[in-house]
């Protein structure tokens, strides 16, 4: 473009400035409702797709801090995985001070309870670092405050702050919380143990207490050990390379002289670890808010496409005049630009303003599932309005193509007869019929491919070709529908129907974009109802299966890796003397590195639960005789979703760190499970013993006696055991309740994203319905002329629409089952290793259907009273 | 009783700030089975008077009476019906729905005013038979000539049997043959349903062959002439001079 110059008379480059002005921005100036739609409906998408990358970055980007400011200048650290390392085995690791200072850590996630006048105390998880502040204070720094003042303190004085075994330093965020002071008592529970201890020190917001949100806790390491029951035991040594010596080769150097089963890593790849984990949640957020802008693209086309649409006698008329077609491209083109920069402009704030949002209901996910990190929404950087704008315009440029080209190839002298009219009007066009097949037939081809890293990106490019063939399929659809409906809709809705039949087959190349962008927003909303549908009910049969105790005995654990500190014998002794219980079952769980990412080792009892029942085998046949077989041997039996992450399969052999070093177990059974998508390995617990010593439960599965009340028992143990004791009982009706809580809330953002894809979409149908009464100004005034009163206007309109709405959700509904049967075989095998047992939600999709007509319907009623005021005059004009 | 009594019409509009009067003050009586033509150049307001007789729009002041009702007090629901059920209505530009058939478009005021699809059909079909067109039922608008699109919305107008039918320059879009063989259409229902025809036009052989010209100029009645005496009204000169008021009985 010329813009700010005037283009010589001569010259019919592309889309000159003032042609634009006058062509373009005043026509879309002179429609504010339908440009404010599009606009609003490209910003939304852009925002969803910004807010959702802020919101994964920021769990990600919470957590990386947090290990940044908890390891501060740590170069490495050592340590058997999962394990830690036995205090006696310090004095052999003398040596490695030749690479610079050493620093033992105790490293735990606890939680904290505050006493509350009057009611149930504060609880709160913080994560506990244990030091010895002599040599811990090179690696981390420990600003002490008073109120708001820096206290300096010398290492003497913060040591005899910290040798009193139960003192306590948090920081100035958690104090003000929970109105703490220096002196006062907080509570650490570490398994069933309560620990009293006092207030020593307040931290300013600086190295470790300046993340999480103030959740830290610093002791002194011996406390620490005494405090989370691992005396005897730290988590691991740290290690700050002296000046000038090379990361890469002290780590080479001290992997080698180390004793099998200890490793060096360096701090930031924990959060390697973690990326990995949340990588495929993440993924497929992003897929999803990929949709929403989707939904925006299709209504950038409908824009421009309609703008084409009803200008062919301008465009025609600007053609004769010496207008090139490069220069009516670069018009159209330009239209959808300009929406464009305006729907990404006021996308990137509003992204960052969905991003809360996002973030508050996906942290609850990620801190239930994988990691506890304090999520914050990161500033709206460039970067991220750079996004907005990368993803946007070049997208909404692509969408407008095809309209823009259109428009070119139109020939000048038809276009000012009105001949060109007809064109839109009538006839299927073939390529509406094959280039659908086509993307269905790859859409088919695509998810039988297998996953890319880890990742369903071919499930991912099957479901997006069904999604832009079935948008393709649009106008067949409609065609079809003329033909097959006219009769009906005349007999059941009277003349109104008639009239509606006539104009809805008539308006069939313009309503097939929008159509099409809500029929897609619906199979989505459809897709996903059913796979979560689907999810909820394979779990609730799982559940069904599997928890087959009365009771659940439990300590406090916040997280998967707050798993410190088990069940004492004593309170097992004490509820395995209750007269009503039959048997009892343990688990223990450890996060262990394995394979790059994250997994979880268990032990449980398994001649007892053989004996009870409910594990779920995927893998062998006869997968209870493989379990019995496991039995004393180096065998486990894994989850499907460990299976199929490190395709392990029954009889296959799998190498787990110990601390004897990498030990191989042989894998005889595959089990269903749902409750994480890490992977799990369960070994019996003789096993477990034999290999990482003496370990007590943290979980403990009761079976009671036939008859007995199992909230009578839990009430009647947690009398016994008396309030010291922080033991937690559910019954199973209580603990089956909560996983599907957690199950419902763990997709709430799903949906979330969804209602914004179709509220969007609503939108654009609206405006298209506005868009139609408009351009139908003449032949409505005509109508009222011949007789037709504002009744009948009402339902010949608010029937147009209701129709649209029930036929877009007919097709979203058949295409949301296409696209379910990828969701559930495709890309949650790939991405989670879940096999999900196909059901239908119906009660949920009548439901869906009833409000989308019903919405439908009732974003005709404008339109519909703006039909009845239009001027009777207008009837008796010129044609056009 | 009089089909149509107009009296002392007066219509103004606002176009942006000035305020344009298209009728200043007409008064227009037809009996059931009369055929007056409203002549004059463009902007004489004969379209403006045609509106206001059909039941389309409401005059700044004066009364219309359609068979002794007053349109007045009739909300616009009202005079929807009414007009479907007493008013047909022909245009320049044949006005047909698109997306109809031929059929269909002739048949819809009676399908608007609820009567069975088949009998509504049945009845566009006569119509359809009586104005020529009876092999272009099922064909759609664009198909049609200009010819037998006026003719179409000529039997969509007569076809629930109006007492009124109102037509604005039936043959200004047409050729001089076509525009004959409509007119004749229009006389002939005109004579045989006993409609009272109301039709403006610019072609004066088309004003040559009603009972009665009223001639118009800025928005008043300039002259009236009868043809069934071949004198022009004496009334008229002196109602004119009266108060700028035209009246025709």
């Amino acid at each position: 473009m010329t813009a700010g110059r005037p283009s010589p008379p001569h010259r019919a480059s592309p889309a000159p400035a003032g042609l634009f002005r006058a062509f373009i921005a005043r026509s879309l100036l002179q429609q504010p409702l339908r440009s404010a739609a599009t606009v609003a409906s490209l910003a939304v998408g852009v925002a969803v797709v910004v807010a959702i990358q802020l919101a994964n970055a920021s769990s990600v980007r919470g957590f990386s801090t947090a290990l940044d400011a908890l390891a501060g200048r740590t170069s490495l650290e050592i340590a058997v995985p999962g394990v830690g390392l036995d205090e006696t085995r310090l004095a052999d690791l003398g040596w490695l001070r030749e690479y610079g200072l050493v620093s033992p850590v105790i490293d735990a996630d606890v939680l904290l309870e505050v006493a509350r006048d009057g009611g149930e105390p504060a609880r709160e998880a913080v994560r506990l670092l244990g030091v010895d502040i002599l040599r811990d204070r090179p690696f981390r720094d420990y600003p002490l405050v008073d109120g708001d003042t820096p206290r300096a303190l010398t290492t003497q004085g913060f040591l005899d702050l910290l040798t009193d075994p139960e003192s306590v330093i948090l920081t100035r965020r958690f104090t003000r919380r929970h109105g703490l002071d220096v002196g006062d008592r907080v509570d650490l529970v570490v398994g069933e143990r309560a620990v009293a201890l006092r207030v020593a020190g307040i931290l300013g917001d600086e190295g470790p207490a300046s993340v999480l949100d103030g959740g830290f806790a610093l002791m002194d390491v011996a406390a620490a050990q005494w405090a989370v029951g691992r005396l005897g035991w730290v988590d691991r040594v740290d290690v700050r390379l002296a000046d000038g010596v090379d990361i890469a080769r002290a780590e080479q150097e001290i992997a080698s002289r180390l004793l099998a089963g200890i490793a060096v890593r360096r701090p930031s790849s924990r959060g390697a670890e973690v990326e990995r984990m949340l990588r495929a949640f993440q993924f497929n957020l992003t897929a999803l808010s990929l949709i929403a802008l989707l939904v925006g693209l299709f209504l950038v086309y409908n824009t421009v496409s309609v703008s084409v649409i009803t200008r062919r006698r301008e465009i025609g008329l600007l053609r004769t005049l010496g207008v090139t077609r490069r220069a009516v491209v670069g018009l159209f083109l330009g239209e959808a630009g300009g929406l464009a920069l305006l729907g990404c402009t006021l996308g990137a704030p509003l992204g960052w303003l969905l991003a809360h949002g996002a973030v508050r209901l996906t942290s609850s996910t990620v801190s239930q599932f994988w990691i506890v990190a304090s999520a914050t929404v990161p500033p709206l950087e460039p970067r991220m309005v750079m996004l907005a704008f990368a993803v946007g315009l070049p997208l909404a440029l692509v969408a407008a193509a095809a309209p823009a080209f259109e428009a070119a190839r139109l020939d000048p002298l038809a276009a000012v007869r009105g001949d060109a009219d007809l064109d839109a009007r009538e006839g299927l066009q073939r390529r509406f019929i094959a280039g659908p097949l086509m993307l269905f037939a790859a859409g088919a081809w695509l998810a039988a491919q297998g996953p890319v890293g880890g990742l369903p990106v071919f499930g991912m490019l099957a479901a997006l070709a069904v999604v832009l063939g079935a948008g393709m399929a649009m106008p067949a659809v409609l065609f079809g529908f003329r033909r097959a409906c006219g009769a009906v809709m005349g007999r059941r809705l009277r003349v109104e129907g008639r009239l509606a039949h006539a104009n809805l087959g008539a308006a069939i190349p313009r309503l097939s974009i929008s159509v099409a962008a809500l029929a897609v927003s619906l199979a989505m909303m459809a897709a996903i109802a059913i796979m979560v549908g689907s999810f909820r009910e394979t779990v609730v049969y799982w559940i069904g299966q599997t928890l087959q105790a009365d009771l659940f005995v439990s300590t406090a654990r916040q997280s998967p890796n707050a798993d410190r500190g088990g069940i004492s014998a004593a309170t097992e002794a004490l509820i395995a003397g209750h007269p009503a219980v039959e048997a009892i079952d343990g688990f223990k769980g450890m996060d262990m590195p394995y394979g790059g990412s994250t997994i979880t080792v268990g032990a449980g009892r398994f001649a007892t639960r053989l004996e009870r029942g409910g594990l779920q085998f995927k893998a062998p046949a006869d997968g209870t005789a493989a379990m019995a077989g496991a039995i004393g041997r180096d065998r486990v039996v894994v989850s499907e979703a460990f299976s199929l992450k490190y395709a392990a399969d029954v009889g296959d052999r799998i190498r787990l760190p110990t601390p004897a070093g990498p030990t191989p177990f042989e894998v005889s059974a595959v089990y269903f499970d749902y409750s994480s998508d890490r992977g799990l390995v369960v070994m019996d617990a003789g096993t477990f013993e034999r290999h990482f010593g003496p370990e007590r439960p943290s979980g403990l599965t009761v079976y009671l006696a036939p008859g007995a009340r199992a909230a009578s028992v839990r009430d009647e143990l947690r009398a016994a055991l008396g309030p010291e004791r922080r033991i937690f009982i559910t019954t199973n009706g209580d603990l089956r309740a909560t996983v599907l809580r957690i199950f419902d809330a763990t997709f709430a953002i799903t949906y979330a994203l969804e209602v914004i894809a179709i509220g969007v979409s609503l939108f654009g149908m609206a405006a298209t319905l506005l868009t139609l009464v408009l351009e139908r100004r003449r032949e409505i005034a005509m109508l009222r002329l011949v007789g037709a009163d504002s009744r009948q206007l009402r339902r010949l309109i608010v029937i147009e629409a209701g129709v649209l709405g029930a036929l877009t959700q007919g097709v979203g509904l058949v295409v949301g089952l296409a696209l379910s049967l990828i969701l559930i075989y495709v890309i949650n095998v790939q991405s989670f290793g879940w096999t999900i047992q196909f059901h239908l939600p119906v009660g949920f999709l009548a439901q869906a259907t009833v409000a989308v007509v019903a919405a439908a319907a009732l974003a005709g009623l404008y339109p519909a009273r703006l039909a009845a005021r239009f001027a009777l005059g207008d009837a008796a004009g010129t044609p056009e | 009783m009089a089909v149509l009594e107009a009296r002392d019409l007066r219509r103004r509009y606002r176009r942006g700030d000035t305020e344009v009067t298209a009728l200043d003050g007409v008064g227009l009586t037809l009996e059931a089975g009369a055929f007056v033509a409203v002549v004059g150049p463009s902007g004489c307001g004969k379209s403006t008077l045609l509106h206001l007789c059909g039941a389309m729009d409401r005059p700044t002041a004066g009364e219309v009476r359609l068979e002794g009702r007053s349109l007045a007090a009739l909300d616009d629901d009202a005079l929807t019906r009414l007009r479907r059920e007493r008013v047909g209505f022909v245009f320049q530009f044949f006005n047909l729905l698109p997306t109809l058939t031929v059929a269909e478009n002739i048949g819809l005021p009676l399908l608007l005013a609820g009567r069975e699809p088949s009998d509504s059909i049945a009845r566009a079909g006569e119509w359809a038979e009586r104005v020529g067109i009876s092999h272009r039922l099922d064909h759609a608008p664009a198909q049609l000539s200009g010819g037998e699109a006026q003719r179409a919305a000529i039997a969509r107008a007569v076809v629930h049997e109006p007492a009124l039918l109102v037509a604005d320059e039936p043959t200004g879009n047409l050729d001089s043959e076509n525009g004959r063989r409509i007119l004749d259409l229009l006389q002939d229902v005109n004579r045989r349903s006993g409609v009272a025809l109301l039709l403006a036009t610019h072609d004066a052989a088309v004003a040559a062959a009603a009972d009665r010209t009223v001639a118009m100029r800025d928005g008043r009645v300039t002259g009236v002439e009868s043809r069934r005496d071949g004198h022009e009204d004496p009334s008229v000169p002196e109602l004119a001079a009266a108060g700028s008021t035209g009246s025709v009985p």
